[in-house]
């Protein structure tokens, strides 16, 4: 049958507090375009600020029907920015 | 001296109709991160979404397997956004729109993207991409220092 279409999005933010926001709206502005309800959203949102923290990037999938869809949330290092407190 | 620091930010796109939106949330989240005033952020999100979808549809014509680069650059009292596609850029500028003519449909109703972009923002630039293909749209608004 047909395969699975994948559609990624990439986001590359910096390591510093505040940034969190900038990836919170650009993956709940993709979850918002692909139909996900309000509430799942909501959800989306809380886990991505919290995973954030981490100090790798991180991929979200959203699936629809026939279509696989791939937010990949980079942090670049910075010079000179010290990890955020965890 | 100041040598400036400036914040990068990048998303990229598919070329699909919609996914501008996602490029407006993330220019309207890194403005207000750097305190520009509401009705500011909402010019700017127009002028991205302006750009993204030209570039969506006359730079990568559409094309899903062609991306769109949006690189917003923080400065201290300034943000760039780079619109980026792989399209040749634009042979000669369009026509100036009438309103009028498209009121009474004797012109395309569209058409309006660039004059909006150059409404919106304090500086805007078209370059053609070197090798025929990565054009990119160059915007700049400044942070207001009496905007308190």
């Amino acid at each position: 049958m047909s395969a699975m279409k994948t559609t990624n999005v990439e986001v590359r933010l910096p390591s510093r507090m505040g940034f969190e926001n900038v990836a919170v709206s650009t993956l709940a502005s993709v979850a918002k375009l692909v139909g996900l309800r309000e509430d799942r959203i909501e959800d989306l949102k809380t886990a991505v600020a919290e995973a954030f923290i981490h100090p790798i990037g991180h991929v979200y999938r959203v699936n629809r029907l026939n279509e696989n869809i791939s937010v990949r949330v980079v942090r670049s290092a910075e010079e000179g920015s010290p990890e955020m407190p965890a | 001296m100041s040598a400036m620091k400036t914040t990068n930010v990048e998303v990229r796109l598919p070329s699909r109709m919609g996914f501008e939106k996602v490029a407006m949330s993330t220019a309207a989240s890194v403005a207000k991160l750097m305190g520009f005033r509401e009705d500011r952020i909402e010019d700017l999100k127009t002028a991205v979404a302006e750009a993204c979808i030209n570039a969506i549809e006359h730079g990568n014509r559409l094309n899903e397997k062609l991306s769109v680069g949006v690189v917003l650059s923080a400065g201290e009292d300034s943000l760039e956004v780079k619109v980026i596609d792989d399209g040749t850029g634009m042979k000669k500028q369009p026509a100036k729109p009438d309103i009028d003519r498209k009121m009474h449909g004797e012109e395309d109703a569209r058409g309006m993207g660039m004059f909006l972009i150059q409404a919106l923002v304090d500086e805007a630039e078209w370059v053609a991409g070197a090798d025929g293909k990565s054009s990119y749209v160059r915007l700049v608004i400044r942070l207001d220092k009496d905007q308190g």
